[in-house]
């Protein structure tokens, strides 16, 4: 780890210097203890675009991952799964090629086209073993850059998510996360379903997707992460093409404040899946961005990050009322929230919420000890280079860490700034941001 | 030790594989100790990790009615506790050791595996020792963890109509065979477990001898080596039972299972009876997979979500266990489709590559994705352990990971027409329907 330290260490310095570059920069970024990945760094391009090059010569394969900043809170209420719909369709129809003859092309290569619309950030991607990567970058850029969202292919597409809408009832725990995160966030556009409603679907038009389109799928502040077995013949390729991606006059992502609900409450849904009844904790948490994100990292270790955590080991283990109990915590652009999900058998349902409320009465009153906060820490840091251990993770972080803000210097002082927690400052967090008096809690299951 | 063998695996794909030059190459020691215990030890640097994988070749398939899911209720008594790291001590410790941690159990295998920081092998083999030696079993353990796998069965099984889809076409496919039963076992069975049939079951199979141990990741081979021998060397060697020999009974029919449940929207899983494990049909089968019905380009999401817009998604699959096999369709459906029409075109298109060859093109498709997906498969410490662990315990040679793939290149469109032919039996076969509770009474 200290070689992966030092080597972050340079890169502080020259990542300052990019940020302050707005045109057409090349700066060294050695990111990684990994000894076959070499000459990483960081590329704008005139259009806006910033490429991360990470040389990876351990496999004979390629990956683009791009990032662009558009989400959910891009849309209007009116049109949600806007977004979803936009996306999804881009492989859907270009100017020289129909739909089946795009799937066909990436099925060639063995590559697919995947796309993940979020609620702050959309990503594009796709690997190809080397020999097939050119054709895969093509189409790559082809779908990217000249999509003409058929109108047939717009119906398609539509019809396919109000099925998708319709079937989400079939999954209990997913439909429950639905239903926590929409009483949670309320009209934030961060509770509403990335899909859509049935409503918004039916009102949407060409149109719509062609504008929404031209004004997000930008290369202004997106960011794609290129890696694989890098070659400078690929690399002038890969550039020759991003560059032909047409910037607007001024893009600005979205960010909309959001003032949670400061008042408990319990709320029973009925469900009609029988066996077993879902159960959420929501509470409000905190942005990405956020300087207190590492403390309650290893707060929510302590609480319900693993099998040794408190929740997992009174619930589970002492009590045998779920086969499965964890808290998160789900931190976005503009806000965040820190959760709580389990399940148990019908008849155990209330009792595992009234259990669930002694331990986090108990850990606010007695706080976490010493052992729980260094047992946490060796587990936290250990996640690191689990999380940078594939070039395509790294480059993931990257990218990521870049949209929110937050850049690199998080990984470099990772395990720094993990170390200079003490107890106090862990335990002042605790009760600054764990508030069992504020969790909106969810009992979804039969004859609720 | 009783053998110990040097490869160094370095597979030039180019040779099979035209316009391609995939080189992937993965040194890998194999021994096996003298109480049987195999040994894979692989060294990568890239990261400070190491990867544990201890796998057993026992799974649901050694179980017999009354005790369904002892397999799998015995991998979560592994966590309760051994002589030396008792109960609540084994996560704890791991946890504060930057250890993550779990296992699963099949029909056929149960794997324990680790993901640590490579100062720590020692101490995962000292708990891995202890479990594999002296694990406790105490009845009150026993009594809580039971509530766990029922609550685990209701999640998996009982509030997922697709999980009881599948548990009642098994029991189709597989009568008289113990695949017929679920992996997690039936609630009857999971309620009344006592202590005695899960140490008759550990007893039995949790030897050296019935295991393959995978250590791959930032090590030092020959100090590993070392600590094996301490670890394990001394571990008796244990009699496994002989298996009975089971005869699954040939499907001869159509079978038509039809379950009403409250989801809103229906699904279609279609099944035959295929080939288990290392059979050689099995390539040119997951081929005829890939073409069917797996991606945007295969033929059935072409007809059935594209052109006819009647689904939403397609998929088939072979399904290899070590003693029989299922080559099968799954197919999510929208809730106007109808019945007839969606089988209609299911059978036109399993009749055509039944009696057509696919086109070279297709083939080829298919071949780059198992490429692909293969490179993929070795991108972390941990797929890579993974990966060698199966090849090694299915098979008995981890090098069938590389052969694997060069049996998928050397799959034609005549191997993928005859397979068809001769597996996918119209009257040999079982149509499984997940319908809306609703439209239950339009339907009879």
């Amino acid at each position: 780890m200290k070689k992966l330290i030092y080597r972050f260490s340079v890169l502080i310095f020259c990542h300052a210097i990019f940020l302050s570059c707005s045109h057409k920069s090349v700066v060294d970024v050695n990111l990684q203890s990994k000894t076959q990945y070499k000459n990483e760094r960081v590329e704008q391009l005139e259009n806006g675009l910033k490429i991360y090059f990470i040389d990876d010569q351990s496999l004979p394969r390629m990956s683009l991952q791009l990032l662009l900043p558009v989400g959910v809170v891009n849309e209007s209420i009116e049109q949600a799964g806007l977004n979803a719909l936009t996306s999804q369709l881009l492989d859907q129809g270009t100017e020289n090629k129909k739909a089946l003859e795009i799937a066909d092309l990436f099925a060639d290569s063995g590559a697919e086209f995947g796309v993940q619309a979020g609620s702050d950030f959309t990503i594009l991607a796709t690997s190809a073993l080397i020999t097939e990567f050119n054709s895969v970058l093509n189409l790559f850029s082809e779908v990217l850059m000249n999509p003409t969202f058929p109108h047939a292919e717009i119906e398609r597409a539509r019809q396919q998510t109000l099925v998708q809408l319709k079937s989400r009832q079939d999954r209990s725990g997913n439909w429950a996360d639905l239903l926590t995160q929409k009483n949670f966030y309320q009209n934030h556009p961060y509770g509403r379903d990335m899909l859509g409603t049935e409503p918004s679907l039916k009102k949407i038009s060409r149109q719509d997707v062609i504008r929404f389109y031209q004004k997000n799928y930008v290369p202004n502040q997106a960011r794609l992460a290129v890696t694989g077995r890098l070659n400078p013949e690929i690399e002038i390729e890969i550039k020759k093409q991003m560059s032909r991606w047409k910037p607007t006059l001024k893009f600005d992502s979205q960010k909309i404040d959001f003032q949670p609900s400061l008042k408990g409450s319990v709320t029973k849904l009925s469900s009609h899946h029988k066996a077993q009844t879902e159960i959420r904790f929501i509470q409000p948490g905190i942005s990405r961005a956020h300087p207190d994100y590492l403390k309650l990292r290893l707060i929510n270790e302590i609480l319900g990050g693993s099998f040794a955590s408190r929740l997992n080991q009174k619930i589970r283990d002492d009590l045998g009322l779920t086969y499965s109990i964890y808290s998160s915590l789900d931190t976005r652009n503009s806000a965040g929230s820190w959760g709580i999900s389990t399940f148990s058998k019908n008849e155990t349902a209330q009792k595992t919420v009234d259990e669930v409320l002694k331990v986090l009465k108990k850990m606010i009153d007695e706080g976490v000890t010493q052992a729980e906060l260094t047992a946490a820490k060796n587990l936290v840091k250990a996640q690191l280079p689990r999380a940078l251990e594939t070039s395509d993770r790294l480059a993931y972080n990257l990218i990521a860490l870049d949209f929110y803000g937050i850049g690199v210097n998080y990984l470099i002082r990772f395990n720094q700034n993990i170390d200079s927690y003490d107890l106090n400052i862990i335990n002042k967090a605790l009760r600054n941001f764990l508030k069992p008096d504020q969790m909106q809690i969810l009992i979804y299951g039969q004859n609720q | 030790m009783k053998a110990v063998l040097f490869f160094i695996i370095a597979l030039s794909i180019s040779a099979f594989a035209q316009n391609s030059i995939l080189n992937v190459e993965l040194q890998v020691e194999k021994y096996v100790l003298k109480n049987g215990l195999t040994v894979l030890l692989h060294r990568d640097s890239a990261t400070p990790l190491v990867s544990y994988h201890t796998w057993y070749r026992v799974g649901s398939r050694h179980e017999k009615i009354g005790i369904t899911g002892a397999a799998h209720m015995l991998e979560h008594m592994m966590f309760k506790g051994a002589q030396k790291y008792s109960n609540k001590e084994f996560d704890k410790i791991l946890h504060a050791n930057g250890i993550t941690n779990n296992a699963f159990t099949t029909y056929d295998i149960t794997g324990f595996y680790e993901s640590l920081p490579k100062d720590k092998l020692e101490l995962i083999m000292d708990m891995e020792r202890d479990r594999l030696s002296s694990l406790l079993l105490k009845p009150e353990d026993l009594i809580s963890e039971k509530s766990v796998v029922a609550e685990e069965r209701r999640w998996r099984v009982d509030n997922n109509p697709q999980s009881l889809l599948r548990e009642q076409t098994m029991e189709i496919m597989f009568s008289g065979h113990p695949y017929r039963w679920p992996v997690i076992g039936y609630m009857k069975d999971i309620n009344s477990y006592t202590i005695e049939p899960l140490r008759e079951f550990y007893e039995k199979y949790y030897g050296p001898n019935n295991a393959v141990l995978v250590i791959a990741g930032d090590i030092n081979i020959e100090v590993t080596k070392k600590l094996v021998e301490k670890y394990y060397a001394d571990l008796p060697i244990r009699t496994l039972p002989k298996e009975p020999l089971y005869s699954i009974k040939p499907l001869k029919e159509k079978k038509i299972i039809k379950l009403f449940k409250d989801v809103q929207v229906p699904s279609l899983m279609l099944s035959y009876p295929s080939v288990p494990d290392q059979h050689p049909d099995a390539y040119a089968l997951e081929v005829l997979s890939q073409v069917l019905a797996n991606g945007a380009s295969s033929r059935l999401s072409k007809e059935l979500v594209y052109n006819k817009q009647w689904a939403t998604g397609t998929g088939a699959y072979q399904w290899s266990l070590k003693q029989a096999g299922i080559w099968g369709v799954f197919l999510s459906l929208k809730p106007e489709a109808k019945d007839e029409q969606v089988v209609s075109v299911l059978d036109r298109e399993i009749f055509r590559i039944r009696h057509q060859l696919i086109t070279q093109r297709e083939l080829k498709r298919a071949q780059n994705q198992f490429m692909s997906d293969f490179v993929e498969g070795l991108s972390t410490v941990d797929s890579k352990a993974r990966a060698l662990a199966s090849a090694e315990i299915v098979s008995g040679d981890y090098k069938t990971l590389f052969t694997d793939l060069e049996k998928y290149q050397k799959v034609t469109v005549y191997d993928v027409r005859r397979v068809a032919e001769k597996y996918l039996n119209p009257n040999g076969r079982v149509l499984a329907w997940l319908k809306p509770q609703a439209t239950q009474k339009a339907s009879k």
